[in-house]
């Protein structure tokens, strides 16, 4: 411990550099782990896309059942509901005066499905065409806008959000690292100096990692904190979009602050023996 | 206690040591003199493990430094204490400090860390210099501090490279007299010197005379 302080007053400006870059880095890590989290939330609960099956003009109730029956089966949808002509056609004219306009008009059954979106697993576009290859469907209703959106999710999720953090936390390690070797550059003598009156790696080493897990841990805790400040205002802002607002649980932030740990070891281990091999 | 077998060491293609063999019993005084650049450093630094021997072999304190890993050398280091040339202690640091220094690895206590740190300056007339910086010490204060942070560990076998370089006659012999009182305690003295007054001061010692980089006498 007292060689730790020793080691952070020797190298005050240098402590305090670290110590805010990393506390900023790992605060817009943070950011962006909360709004991935949040996004993912999101998309689980409305990874559901909702087919309209409109079916053929002569088809009776009877034939409606045992084709939604075949289709539930063959793709594995999920049945919502029935809509029948007459309901629809009350629904349609409801509010027209004239019900003559719809008289001679011929309205078909509609079955509403419910379909899983998987996106590694299914393709939505290659049902849909097989749907409307089937005979007895005259045509499909479905939200192109939600299918391509939560498409569009996935790809953000795996394609810039991710990179992104781990890119941060790359960032975070090597500057950890070039601080530690600036560090131990300047302290080369001294490190000569104990070992030739006998140091082992671990005394030499052990210096290193506290000072690589003080600065991990001290900025991950600062930055988890103005993160706890910073989730209000999130709150407020997916309220106003009528969205439901998760903070990180509890398990999370034990990986992240166990994450940083790892990150500390790895880091000094790294320095350390880049400096070992170099003398 | 010491056994070196066909050492030879070059420095790129200059062979500073050549067929080197050496075997040095335990509480053996030994001097190694001649000319500079006969190799009397490298040799010490050999023993001490800060070099690697291309060819040949050292068994030091029962260690093979051949198969000794470099994670281990530390082991050794803590029983063979070395004194160099340019003393290698911490300038910013005082006395006590760098003296303690050795203890302090090996996680002795505070009180008797205190104790041994301040006998074995008593006896280097340092004790008075206990709290100075050593960058503020000349040149002859510097090398004893060097040789009093080997002594205080009560090494197996002290090297000492050119310990009286610096000092004037009468440390010299008072350093001579400290070297003959852990000797007579069981500690291996190797002791690399040009001082000519020094190795007919010591009658027991062995006396190796080396010559570019191999051993004439």
């Amino acid at each position: 411990m007292s060689n730790l302080i020793l080691f952070l007053k020797e190298n005050k400006g240098l402590t305090c550099f670290i110590f805010l870059a990393c506390t900023f880095l790992l605060c817009l890590s943070l950011c962006l782990y909360l709004l991935l989290y949040n996004g993912h939330k999101l998309y689980l609960s409305t990874n559901y896309i909702t087919i309209d099956v409109i079916w053929q003009d002569n088809l009776t109730p009877a034939k409606v059942k045992e084709h939604t029956q075949q289709l539930i089966k063959k793709y594995h949808l999920i049945f919502l509901k029935n809509i029948r002509p007459q309901t629809l056609k009350k629904d349609l004219l409801s509010g027209i005066t004239d019900p003559a306009l719809f008289s001679s008009l011929s309205i078909p059954y509609v079955t509403v499905f419910k379909y899983k979106y998987i996106p590694q697993k299914t393709d939505v576009s290659n049902l849909l065409n097989k749907l409307k290859s089937f005979p007895q469907i005259k045509n499909i209703v479905y939200s192109q806008t939600k299918a391509s959106l939560l498409h569009s999710w996935m790809r953000i999720e795996k394609g810039v959000l991710y990179p992104l953090i781990l890119g941060i936390i790359g960032m975070i390690g090597l500057l950890i690292f070039l601080a530690l070797r600036l560090l131990l550059l300047a302290k080369t003598k001294e490190i000569e100096i104990f070992y030739l009156v006998g140091a082992s790696d671990f005394y030499v080493f052990k210096p290193i990692f506290c000072f690589a897990l003080f600065i991990l841990l001290a900025s991950g805790v600062v930055a988890y904190g103005i993160n706890l400040i910073l989730s209000n205002y999130f709150k407020q802002i997916f309220h106003w979009f009528g969205l439901k607002f998760f903070v990180l649980p509890y398990t999370y932030v034990l990986f992240f602050f166990l994450g940083l740990s790892s990150l500390a070891l790895v880091v000094a281990l790294t320095s350390f023996w880049s400096l070992r091999n170099a003398s | 206690m010491v056994i070196v077998k066909h050492l030879s060491f070059a420095f790129g293609r200059n062979w500073a040591l050549q067929n080197i063999n050496l075997h040095i019993k335990k509480g053996e005084f030994v001097f190694i003199t001649g000319p500079s650049g006969a190799g009397k450093t490298t040799l010490l630094k050999l023993l001490h493990a800060d070099l690697t021997p291309k060819i040949g072999t050292i068994k030091i304190c029962g260690y093979d430094l051949q198969t000794l890993p470099k994670y281990k050398h530390y082991l050794l280091k803590r029983k063979v204490s070395i004194v160099l040339q340019d003393f290698k202690i911490l300038p910013k640091q005082s006395v006590f400090a760098n003296v303690a220094l050795p203890l302090w690895i090996k996680g002795m206590r505070k009180d008797q860390i205190q104790k041994r740190v301040r006998a074995v300056l008593r006896g280097l007339d340092l004790v008075h210099k206990l709290n100075t910086l050593c960058e503020e010490l000349s040149g002859g204060e510097q090398q004893r501090v060097a040789i009093a942070r080997a002594m205080v560990v009560n090494p197996e076998v002290l090297l000492a490279d050119e310990p009286t370089g610096n000092l004037d006659k009468g440390l010299s012999l008072r350093l001579l007299s400290i070297l003959n009182h852990f000797n007579l305690h069981g500690t291996t003295i190797i002791l690399a010197t040009h001082n000519e007054e020094l190795l007919t001061r010591q009658d027991k010692a062995k006396i190796i005379y080396l010559e570019k980089g191999q051993i004439r006498k």
